[in-house]
């Protein structure tokens, strides 16, 4: 019983930092626009998110204070590099794969590189810890599964539900979802495809930021090169995983971790099971999904990947 | 403003780099008209449009809307004073619902943090019961059919305001019957809104339009009622010379079967039968029309027949040999020849040369290459005897094949096409898109190929095309043969009662 609930309790908080990507890969996505460079950003909202409390804020009571101004600016740092890229792949029009994995390759070096310069070695910090919500907390098992995490966790899964109402209701949303998918009758109802692309972007980079930030702040609480670890990547998978919909989303990142979860405590009990498979689980579970599943609901975004020109004809 | 009363272009005049577009052009629409606008591709149909619209801003020359001098400088102003315009391709974006489709364009409707869906419903149901347009807000574009779409485009456009219509090739894409409802459709709502009807199809302008306006080069070449000219005046006057569409009117015997379907079925990507129990024989010498609604299997039957697609059951009979699930080179060498739907992707390689483009099929055979190197003199007497043989124009045959024309391009593979001497040809769509001229040189080629025997299986979506060339016409729907019909005695009636499924046998 113990063994479960371990899994879940831990599964859930590792889920986070790949929901938090993939719902921004998904307005990114949605808007028409794959951004691969999404590992990139993680690795920049992270060293940004610790970088903060690192310097200025070591202990004492404004501690918290200072972890908070990390998150904020891991996400601002995103959404300044989401824009980047829009400025890469919207104004220029370059080739979106290409591009995200150059932004992604110079994101993750600059992380590197400025971490060295900045801060050095390995340090761990203080970090965000857990908050446990009053009376929830204290039912047994769900407590210690639901109610017992950071308060970013809690932040993260308010997303689903808000991302679906963003997308679903507000004349933004619907603006998104119509440049994604056929720019040109967007265009023809005087909607600016490039703005809404870049705001997708933006929002879809602040996600990846405070996704990345999570990861430094709440997760490993240290920043390292390799930390991110191909989660930024994972996050795009997710997306067509959840056939671009919040919910089904939500699903994928919880089955990953879940899988991860359960790996490492299989290795962690010691019992008898070749640990290279353990490790493949999630993967292979992810690779599998994808192929067997379809999008009934036709909600692919037909114009992923292609810039919008009004001049061009089709 | 509430309604429009008159619309004037005066001396409209617009220069692009090295061409005049439009040449001092002057129309006027009253209340209650519609009017025509005609003229072949590149007359300046287009272009007069969009200096109304917004999108060009004209050299000179002005637009005067209720005896008021405006000034358009960007598709918004245009929509502001009521001016909308239906695209000939659908603005309709597939994945949202009708209702979600007229609420992007509808500002009125975007409430902050909400969209105000009752308001957008409202309005539907307003326009809905002023023009007799009835349309499911709920459902989601890629439900519907092509018909369905255009009523929703109406729709979306008196929505939006619009109290003038401009209308770009409306039928472009439908079956004869909804032909037939859209025109009745737009007689009634002209009662209350005046519209522009641009079409090259003189059929559906007579009956129509009020007034016409017809452009050649740009020029107006002539402007008047509609009803006191015959198409063929009409035509005439587009073109600039008397254009007589061919016709298959010569009797002669065919001969043996040169392609036999049998009980063909290919599963579509999606699982549905796009092709059912399809059985088809075409013999040397005839041209076997195929009509249908785009869609109903026309295209994964032109791919089976030449190799592009694999069946899952029946057999196909060239010349008494099974083809079907081989390989396209073994196909082509047998003797069939195949001009494809999309000229630009299929028909050639838009960033090879003309010259290049005419030996695409051929670059093993002996005369042009001795299977190691090329021999350019060959591939140049080649396309220069093509291009003098089918007029195609271009400066020289060294050029890429994509910056030619939609005609030429058309011109560079019926050249190579026939070249080859095909035992039989798969035409799709060979005129789509063409002007009157072009398409009457490759209706006179293809006749003349059937002269020299060869069977022909002509895919089209104008029935005046197909009724014009064939001997006999098979109608498609959902993938099956509906049913043969003689060319020389079938109706319009009954080709379209059949392609929209309904069979009385």
């Amino acid at each position: 019983m113990d063994f479960i609930v371990n899994i879940l309790a831990l599964g859930i908080p590792f889920s986070v930092a790949l929901l938090l990507a993939s719902i921004g890969e998904m307005f990114n996505q949605r808007s028409g626009i794959f951004n691969l460079g999404c590992e990139g950003i993680m690795a920049m909202g992270a060293f940004i998110g610790m970088l903060i409390p690192y310097s200025v804020g070591q202990g004492g009571a404004t501690a918290e204070i200072y972890n908070f101004l990390g998150i904020i600016a891991g996400a601002l740092v995103g959404a300044l590099l989401g824009l980047v890229f829009g400025v890469v792949v919207i104004t220029f029009k370059a080739k979106q794969g290409i591009a995200g994995i150059g932004m992604q390759l110079f994101c993750v070096g600059a992380a590197g590189t400025l971490f060295r310069h900045f801060v050095g070695g390995t340090q761990s910090i203080p970090g965000i810890g857990k908050f446990y919500i009053p009376l929830l907390s204290k039912i047994p098992i769900l407590g210690q599964i639901f109610f017992s995490h950071n308060i970013l966790v809690y932040i993260a899964f308010l997303f689903v539900p808000l991302s679906v109402y963003i997308l679903f209701k507000t004349p933004w949303g619907l603006r998104v979802r119509a440049v994604g998918t056929y720019p040109r009758a967007a265009d023809s109802l005087g909607i600016n495809v490039n703005r809404v692309r870049f705001q997708a972007l933006a929002v879809g980079g602040a996600l990846a930021g405070l996704a990345g930030a999570y990861l430094s702040l709440c997760q490993a609480k240290m920043f390292s090169d390799e930390m991110i670890a191909g989660r930024g990547f994972i996050a795009v998978a997710l997306v067509y995983f959840g056939h671009w919909d919040p919910i089904k989303i939500m699903w994928g990142a919880l089955l990953f971790s879940l899988a991860q979860s359960f790996q490492l405590a299989v290795q962690g009990q010691g019992i008898n099971f070749p640990y290279e498979f353990a490790v493949m689980l999630p993967y292979v579970l992810v690779i599998l999904t994808l192929a067997f599943s379809r999008d009934k609901k036709k909600q692919e975004p037909a114009a992923l990947g292609i810039a919008f020109d009004r001049e061009k004809r089709t | 403003m509430d309604k429009i009363t008159s619309l004037r272009m005066e001396n409209i005049t617009k220069t692009f780099p090295g061409m005049k577009a439009l040449d001092n052009v002057t129309i006027e629409v009253k209340e209650g008209e519609i009017f025509a606008l005609v003229g072949e591709n590149g007359a300046g149909k287009t272009t007069l449009m969009n200096v109304l619209m917004g999108l060009y801003q004209s050299d000179g020359g002005c637009i005067i809307l209720n005896g008021q001098k405006v000034c358009f400088t960007s598709p918004n102003d245009s929509f502001g004073c009521g001016i909308g315009m239906v695209h000939q391709r659908y603005m309709l974006v597939p994945n949202l619902t009708v209702k979600e489709n007229i609420a992007l364009g509808l500002k009125k409707a975007w409430k902050k943090v909400k969209l105000d869906m009752d308001f957008v419903v409202s309005k539907i149901e307003e326009i809905g019961e002023k023009y007799d347009l009835v349309v499911d807000p709920d459902a989601y574009i890629w439900q519907l059919s092509v018909g369905e779409q255009q009523k929703v485009e109406l729709v979306k456009t008196l929505c939006l305001g619009a109290k003038f219509l401009i209308l770009d090739e409306p039928t472009s894409a439908l079956t004869p019957q909804e032909i037939d409802e859209l025109i009745q459709l737009l007689k009634t709502m002209n009662k209350k809104l005046p519209m522009i009807f641009i079409s090259h199809k003189l059929k559906e302008v007579k009956e129509l339009s009020h007034k016409l306006a017809i452009l050649r080069h740009g020029k107006i070449v002539f402007c008047g009622d509609t009803n006191d000219y015959s198409s063929s005046d009409i035509a005439a006057l587009m073109t600039g010379r008397e254009v007589k569409m061919p016709e298959n009117n010569e009797e002669k015997e065919f001969g043996d079967y040169a392609l036999e379907l049998k009980n063909v079925n290919v599963k579509s990507i999606r699982g549905f039968l796009a092709l059912n129990d399809l059985n088809l024989k075409v013999r040397s010498g005839e041209i076997m029309g195929l009509a249908g609604v785009s869609g109903n299997g026309q295209l994964e039957l032109a791919q089976i027949i030449n190799g592009l697609r694999k069946i899952d059951g029946g057999e196909i009979l060239f010349l008494n040999e099974h083809i079907e699930n081989t390989s396209p080179i073994d196909i082509i060498q047998k003797g069939m020849g195949y001009i494809p739907e999309d000229r630009n992707t299929e028909g050639i390689v838009p960033s090879f040369s003309i010259k290049e483009n005419l030996i695409l099929k051929d670059i093993e055979n002996e005369q042009f290459s001795n299977h190691t190197i090329i021999n350019n003199k060959a591939i140049n007497d080649n396309a220069e005897k093509l291009r003098e043989q089918f007029d195609i124009r271009c400066v020289n045959t060294s050029l890429s094949a994509g910056a030619l024309s939609g005609g030429n391009i058309q011109k560079v593979i019926l050249a190579r096409e026939i070249a080859r001497k095909p035992k039989f040809l798969v035409a799709v769509y060979p005129t789509r898109g063409l002007d009157m001229g072009a398409a009457q040189f490759i209706h006179s080629k293809l006749l003349e190929m059937r002269k020299n025997g060869v069977g022909i299986l002509l895919i089209s979506e104008e029935l005046d095309e197909i009724m014009n060339l064939s001997d006999n016409i098979a109608v498609i729907f959902k993938g099956h043969i509906q049913k043969v019909l003689p060319a020389k005695t079938a109706t319009r009636r009954e080709i379209g009662m059949l392609m929209a499924g309904v069979n009385n046998d």
